[in-house]
């Protein structure tokens, strides 16, 4: 949402067509952001200066009587995030203003917090001094105001900085009357950091100007909070509940309409999805009459019927005159599969104190914000999850202690919070019996095991490891008090410590029954959406039957676990079975992913058989090996030939019913470049991606994959040779062969055709800075079937706004040329018949 | 790079947590100035093999505590000429720097004398950490002796030649890769070397110095720089060399865009030299060239003030007219004269002037065969027993812990060392007495489910030697136990008092078993000191066979449970069923039995002194 604000004022004059209209001027252009307390969707907290920064409850901040309409109510640890990222900041001159209403203040609290130590910023109770504003990079850090705040009755404050006077330029308004100023002089930083709006007091009508309020204004806006400063009628939020809904439920879109004027306003409100094209599916137009400072709340529950995909909530509104006030729209998702739609992000919690839960709800919203409709839930282990948590609600995880230490509190943290803005959470598990878990079968059932050729219990041994977790649960929970052995347990390194302990002897049906049992158990404890799975063999290719390349696996007696290719696969899809099954039986919803390995440069085409039970009813397999691209050594070091390989090994899963997805890339490498040429590889093909390599400068690509799931993620989306065969482009630097698509849509057949240009170097480099050369005026020409000509031609691309437009489509002698004027990294044309 | 990085994570961590515990109470060292350096090996394996040579690695850990030290040895075979070469690098904590797998050649009269077969050997752990790597070749015999002391983050070395052929000049060549091995992707020259003269940009010549005025060369990359945040993740930290006064004659320095290498020159006579390697991991550039300013001097100093004769030795040439050989026989009793006679001429601070690296080998040689004669009569004068267990999966219900824990001040020493073991890279002890003295301070070494392989082969012959000098071996089973362990290979396997019939060797009893009495079993196992009115039951067994040299001291199911011997001058018992299985209500597996760790504390005893206590083992849970 905040690139494309930034768009929205960057692009104003070439807004045509799609829709997409310049936006009025904000309420007051030097209103950075308002929460009135009043608009509250679940975790999500309104802005009502038209600037888009709404916020996000952490804790539990509850909506209470305010001096206006409803304001907030912060206990100790309930917050308010907005950003991080916003741009938000006191920058040069600013005005902080808010109702507060407080009991008698015996501690701290803070009520505004962003920035790092560089560019700080708080305001914090400081009985019995009052208030104090701290501000890095002035003259003095602390301003008291030292007046005790009067509880129990609402009190109107400002603060505000004018950066161009020289004397009393800091000042501080108690129920608008100047109660303390200071000679001060500075500039705070743009902060990268959320604002933080909360604790120990209930807050109403909170805003933030980037220029100082004057002296009249603060007086009129204490005696009538009502009337603040401003003209105009916006439209605070655009707001569907949730990211992803399945079909046959209900999708509860909500749009905010907040007036910040001083007069009662008549405005007209028209609500609608926008699907596909810019098909118009219609909820509302009707006049709105709103009182001084009033804010409606609009919400629909909108039945997707049929369709799929990806959708747009869009929100105008227009004055008596029927000019444009304000626009908004948000993106969100139907689908049957969150799988299917685009992309994944992993996610593991580190710690065990109270940020890991506050860190899960970030999780959460940070998948929000980028479109990603399934989460990842690092648990590896079935065991871990699946059995231990009825005895311990802490536990330790797969690859080393340092990595992952997992408690009840933030999965359930995790799992609520997902589920509250639409998003799925599957935890990642294998057929492994690790760490504590793993120690304690093999001593009770060392026949559940597999051995490697030299009887050696697989996957590997870690005894200081395993002492120290099997005294960390033996004597749970006051081990955890115990810092020695914390400790010790820190100073493991992540790698390796996961392979802990055997695979499980997949011949040894009681021990395939009980990890089966074990995961759905899991999935049901946490009400998870599903699973990804590396409990089957395939990872590991023929002659590994399972899992992480452990060549060759045998029982106690020193006989191979299976004797050939075939019955492992027997076993394989057997064990699958059983495990879905189970899985289903707890959650019929639930989608499942599979792991896949490097065994493709070996075997080819050729899949071992349970390869199509995994893809089957929409099986998702993860394919890793692109992810080493970046390495000389890997076969697809060159860009052109990883495009390639992508785009054609898509196509095998589909064949099976499933999805391919590709991923876990070293994104803490990777450039900008990089990601942008990958996710359009990815995209292009009609791969979805696991853990998007530089979330925040591809966030563009990830919001185009999720509006456009259709175009990408249909099933009907098909390869067209034919189409191919009468496309032509002038430029050989863009690669589209491999990427021209039919459709045949709902609203009739749509020919999709990307357009990727290719990178400024052949080889992948995963740090690059240099940007393809930007190709103008490209020249695409297709031969039309019958000199049929489409109805409508449309440009979409990530890498610039609007997202989509439409472009001239007359042929011309049964040929239909169009022009793309920029290509960057990716565009896609469609061509709708 | 990936198995290597894994590796060295892996062993830091080891590394770090590999400090001997004294005592199941944990007491923490007291606090005194820098903890000891401690040494640990991963030894020789294969790493890889194509159609044209095999490839080996081993690998030394040096831990100061404030840093650990990671060197590493290749040594490659052609498989057509089977002519072999050798190279040693420093990979932790960078992999940069100095070259993680070749960081020197030394050139006699310009050839390389890196061939044929090396060795690299712990040759010190405690005080300092000390490694050697050797060569015996066609030019003679050479050793890079490598120094860690204690609170440094400095890589000492001293070179010592004893060539075989005239030398007409001597060269050391180094190789460094400044900060990163990015370097091309941008075609930018930006190494850079700076020393007394200012500093040194990439160029063609190389830039020829006088060492005895530029004795210092620090090295670096002007954009892999840590302070530099879009190349903080691609770059190590610089790097630097010291040299001593009056070695050697000239330095060369050739700037490349991507590798530095640097020649030293010294006189064809000089027979030892020494260097001093800095590797500033984790620094920007500004940071590190402060510190180094600020310690150079010291470090210069330092280098020049080292002995880097051993210790043992010097202990030894120190307490000269206390070696004698008598009630000493046989090579024991020749050992001393020879002995005393070479550290007689041993100098002060440095190496033999004449044949410094056989000199030295020759003394240590000949110092072992002694201490390890009068060992037995050491042995019997000190109080109590010293065991160290070696860990492995399931150790801890052995019950050796409760065992110790009875023992009470009858444990003189404990010591503890953990298995790991990991296909990706193998096994590994995270500790292992490096050398003679060390190993010599415990009179048990219990094996819980740790294989003999995780030895190799000179860590196998030392302990081989321990037991028949009066050491005591004890065998617990398990995953890792008897067939799977490897204990019937030699050196070890013919002191075993078992041996496995199988590598697959681990069998269910059909029903619990209960542990009957065997036919040899002594009286302070059988007798009023254990409770055998309900004996426990075993649910596992491993398939053995008792050695000639084996009692058979208890049973389960009619196979052997406990199996006792003699080895040399020392003990051996195995107990072969593992501590596996739930036992069904009402019976009580072995190692749950309230009598276990009173049985466990005696047999140490037994193992470790040759003698029980008459009464039940005081001290208490």
């Amino acid at each position: 949402m905040r690139y494309r604000l930034i768009g929205l004022v960057c692009g104003l004059a070439m807004l045509v067509g799609a829709g997409l209209v310049a936006a009025a001027p904000p309420v007051d252009p030097a209103l950075t952001g308002y929460w009135s307390g009043d608009e509250v969707s679940g975790l999500r907290v309104f802005d009502a200066s038209g600037q888009e920064r709404s916020g996000y409850r952490y804790g539990n901040p509850t909506q209470v009587p305010g001096r206006v309409g409803r304001a907030l109510q912060f206990e100790r640890g309930d917050t308010v995030e907005v950003g991080p990222g916003t741009g938000l900041g006191p920058g040069g001159s600013f005005s902080i203003e808010f109702w507060v209403l407080c009991g008698v203040q015996k501690t701290n609290f803070p009520m505004f917090d962003w920035g790092s130590i560089a560019d700080s910023f708080d305001l914090y109770f400081d009985p019995p001094a009052g208030m104090n504003l701290r501000l890095a990079g002035f003259k003095a850090y602390d301003h008291v105001t030292g007046q005790v705040m009067q509880p129990d009755t609402w009190q109107h404050v400002v603060w505000t900085y004018d950066e161009k006077l020289t004397e009393k330029a800091l000042k501080v308004y108690v129920n608008g009357e100047l109660k303390q100023s200071w000679d001060e002089a500075g500039k705070l930083g743009v902060s990268k950091k959320p604002l933080i709006i909360g604790q120990g007091a209930a807050l109403d009508e909170i805003r933030m100007y980037k220029r100082a309020l004057t002296p009249e204004e603060i007086a009129a806006h204490a005696t009538a909070p009502e009337a603040v400063s401003g003209r105009q009628v916006v439209i605070s939020e655009v707001w569907p509940a949730k990211l992803f809904t399945r079909p046959g439920q209900k999708v509860k879109l909500q749009v905010g309409v907040a007036s910040v004027s001083a007069t009662p306003q008549t405005v007209t409100l028209k609500a609608f999805v926008e699907a596909g094209l810019g098909r118009e599916l219609p909820l509302q137009e009707a006049p709105l009459t709103l009182a001084p400072g009033e804010v409606k709340e609009l919400s629909f529950d909108w039945d997707p019927g049929a369709n799929l995909y990806g959708f747009d909530l869009v929100a105008e509104l227009r004055d008596a005159q029927g000019q444009l006030l304000d626009r908004k729209s948000e993106s969100f998702l139907v689908g049957k599969n969150p799988y299917q739609l685009g992309q994944y992000a992993g996610y593991a919690s580190y710690t065990w104190d109270q940020d890991s839960v506050i860190s899960a709800r970030r999780h959460a919203v940070m998948m929000r914000s980028h479109y990603i409709p399934l989460s990842e839930y690092w648990a590896f282990n079935a065991d871990t999850f699946g059995k231990c948590v009825p005895d311990t609600d802490k536990w330790f995880v797969g690859s080393g202690a340092t990595a992952y230490r997992l408690d009840n509190a933030t999965t359930e943290a995790l799992m609520t919070s997902c589920h509250e803005l639409g998003l799925g959470v599957v935890p990642y598990s294998l057929s492994y019996v690790s760490g504590y878990y793993g120690t304690k079968l093999a001593l009770e059932h060392p026949e559940w095991m597999a051995y490697d050729r030299k009887g050696r219990i697989t996957g590997g041994v870690e005894t200081e490891l395993d002492e120290l977790m099997t005294r960390f649960y033996n004597e749970y929970p006051g081990s955890l008090d115990d810092k020695d052995l914390m400790a010790a347990i820190n100073r493991f390194p992540n790698e390796g410590a996961g392979l802990q302990i055997s695979t499980v002897n997949l011949a040894n049906r009681d021990a395939i029954k009980y990890h089966a049992e074990s995961v759905a158990a899991g999935v049901q404890h946490f009400n998870f959406d599903g699973l990804r799975w590396d409990g089957h063999p395939q990872v590991g290719g023929p002659g590994d039957p399972i899992t992480m390349g452990v060549p060759e696996l045998f029982d106690l007696q020193g006989k191979p676990l299976v004797p050939n290719t075939t019955e492992r696969d027997r076993l394989s899809v057997e064990n699958t079975r059983l495990v879905k099954s189970l899985v289903l039986k707890v959650n019929p919803d639930a989608v499942f992913g599979y792991n896949w390995g490097l065994e493709y440069q070996k075997h080819g085409r050729i899949r071992p058989t349970d390869y199509a039970e995994c893809c089957r009813d929409g099986g998702t397999i993860l394919w890793e090996s692109v992810n080493s691209i970046h390495d000389p050594g890997s076969p697809w070091h060159r860009w052109q030939d990883a495009a390639d390989m992508i785009a054609d090994e898509v196509e095998c899963p589909r064949q099976n019913g499933g999805f391919l997805q590709v991923g876990a890339f070293p994104w803490w490498l990777a450039g900008e470049v990089y990601g942008k040429h990958l996710l359009s590889a990815i995209f292009a093909a009609r791969a979805r991606l696991f853990n998007a390599p530089g979330i925040e400068t591809n966030a563009p690509y990830l919001h185009f994959a999720a509006r456009y799931a259709d175009l990408l993620y249909d099933a009907s989306v098909a390869r067209s040779p034919e189409w191919a065969a009468a496309t032509k482009v002038s430029s050989p630097q863009v690669w589209w062969q491999k990427y021209v698509f039919e459709r045949p849509a709902p609203e009739g057949k749509q020919i999709i055709v990307h357009l990727l240009n290719s990178p400024a170097s052949e080889f992948v480099e995963i740090g690059s800075t240099t940007p393809p050369t930007l190709l103008k005026d490209v020249q695409v020409s297709f031969a039309l079937p019958g000199g049929q000509a489409p109805k409508a031609v449309y440009l979409l691309s990530p890498d610039r706004l609007p997202l989509r437009t439409p472009l001239p489509a007359t042929p011309q002698g049964g040929n239909l040329t169009v022009t793309v004027p920029e290509l960057l990294y990716w565009d896609t044309l469609v061509l709708q018949f | 790079m990936t198995r290597r990085l894994l590796t060295l994570a892996a062993a830091l961590g080891l590394a770090l947590l590999g400090t001997i515990h004294s005592g199941f109470a944990q007491v923490p060292p007291p606090a005194v100035a820098p903890p000891p350096v401690r040494v640990s090996e991963v030894p020789l394996a294969k790493q890889s093999e194509d159609a044209k040579q095999t490839s080996y690695l081993q690998q030394m850990f040096l831990d100061n505590g404030v840093r650990l030290f990671g060197l590493q040895k290749y040594e490659t075979v052609s498989k057509q000429t089977q002519a072999s070469g050798s190279s040693v690098g420093w990979f932790a904590p960078s992999e940069g720097n100095w070259y993680h797998s070749d960081m020197f050649d030394l050139l006699v009269n310009g050839q390389s004398v890196k061939v044929d077969k090396s060795t690299f050997t712990i040759l010190e752990s405690g005080e300092r950490g000390v490694v050697d790597f050797t060569l015996d070749n066609k030019f003679g015999k050479f050793r890079c002796r490598f120094m860690v002391i204690p609170g440094s983050e400095v890589l000492f070395a001293d070179f010592a030649i004893e060539p075989t052929v005239e030398v007409k000049s001597l060269v050391l060549r180094l190789q460094n890769y400044p900060s990163s091995y990015h370097a091309t992707a941008e075609g930018k020259r930006h190494r850079q070397v700076l020393d007394a003269d200012g500093t040194c940009e990439p160029q063609a010549a190389p830039y020829v110095t006088d060492p005895n005025a530029d004795w210092w060369y620090f090295y670096q990359d002007a954009i892999f720089d840590k302070d530099i945040p879009e190349r903080r993740e691609a770059t190590y930290g610089p790097s630097a060399l010291v040299l001593p006064a009056g070695e050697a004659q000239q330095v060369s320095t050739t700037v490349g865009d991507y590798q530095v290498p640097i020649e030293i020159t010294y006189a064809p006579t000089q027979r030892h030299f020494r260097l001093a390697f800095l590797d500033y991991f984790g620094l920007g550039n500004k940071e590190a060239q402060a510190r180094f300013v600020q310690e150079r001097d010291q470090i210069r100093q330092t280098l020049q003030g080292l002995v880097f004769v051993p210790t043992r030795l010097r202990q030894a040439q120190a307490n000269l007219p206390q070696i004698k050989p008598d009630g000493l026989t046989g090579e024991a009793a020749a050992a001393a004269p020879e002995l005393k006679q070479l550290l007689a001429a041993l100098p002060g601070g440095d190496p033999w002037p004449q044949k410094p690296v056989s000199a030295e080998a020759r003394a240590l040689q000949l110092l072992d065969v002694y201490d390890k004669a009068r060992w037995v009569a050491t042995k019997r004068a000190r109080p109590g027993i010293g065991v160290l267990v070696l860990r492995g999966l399931h150790a801890r219900y052995w019950g050796v812990d409760e065992a110790e824990q009875l023992l009470g001040a009858q444990l003189r020493e404990a010591a503890t060392s953990y298995y790991s073991e990991y296909y990706w890279k193998g096994e590994d002890l995270n500790y292992f007495p490096a050398t003679w003295p060390e190993l010599s301070r415990f009179d048990v070494v219990v094996f819980a489910n740790v294989p003999f392989t995780v030895l190799g082969p000179d860590r196998a012959k030392a302990l081989a030697e321990y037991v028949q000098a009066g050491g005591a071996l004890l065998l617990l089973g398990g995953t890792h136990g008897f067939g799977q362990a490897g204990i019937d290979q030699p050196p070890l396997g013919p002191l075993m008092p078992v041996q496995p019939t199988k590598v697959f060797d681990l069998q269910t009893f059909a029903s619990p078993q209960p542990l009957t009495k065997g036919p040899a079993a002594p009286e302070w196992l059988t007798g009023a000191g254990v409770d055998w009115s309900k004996p426990p039951v075993a649910l596992w067994y491993h398939q053995v066979q008792t050695a000639p040299s084996g009692r058979v001291w208890l049973q389960a199911g009619g196979k052997p449970f406990l199996v006792a011997g003699a080895a040399g001058a020392g003990r051996v018992a195995a107990i072969c069923a593992p501590p596996y299985g739930v036992a069904p209500t009402g019976r009580t597996g072995f190692w749950e039995w309230k009598s276990w760790p009173g049985v466990m504390a005696k047999l140490l005893v037994w193992l470790g002194r040759g003698e029980v206590p008459t009464k039940p083992t005081a001290g208490a849970h």
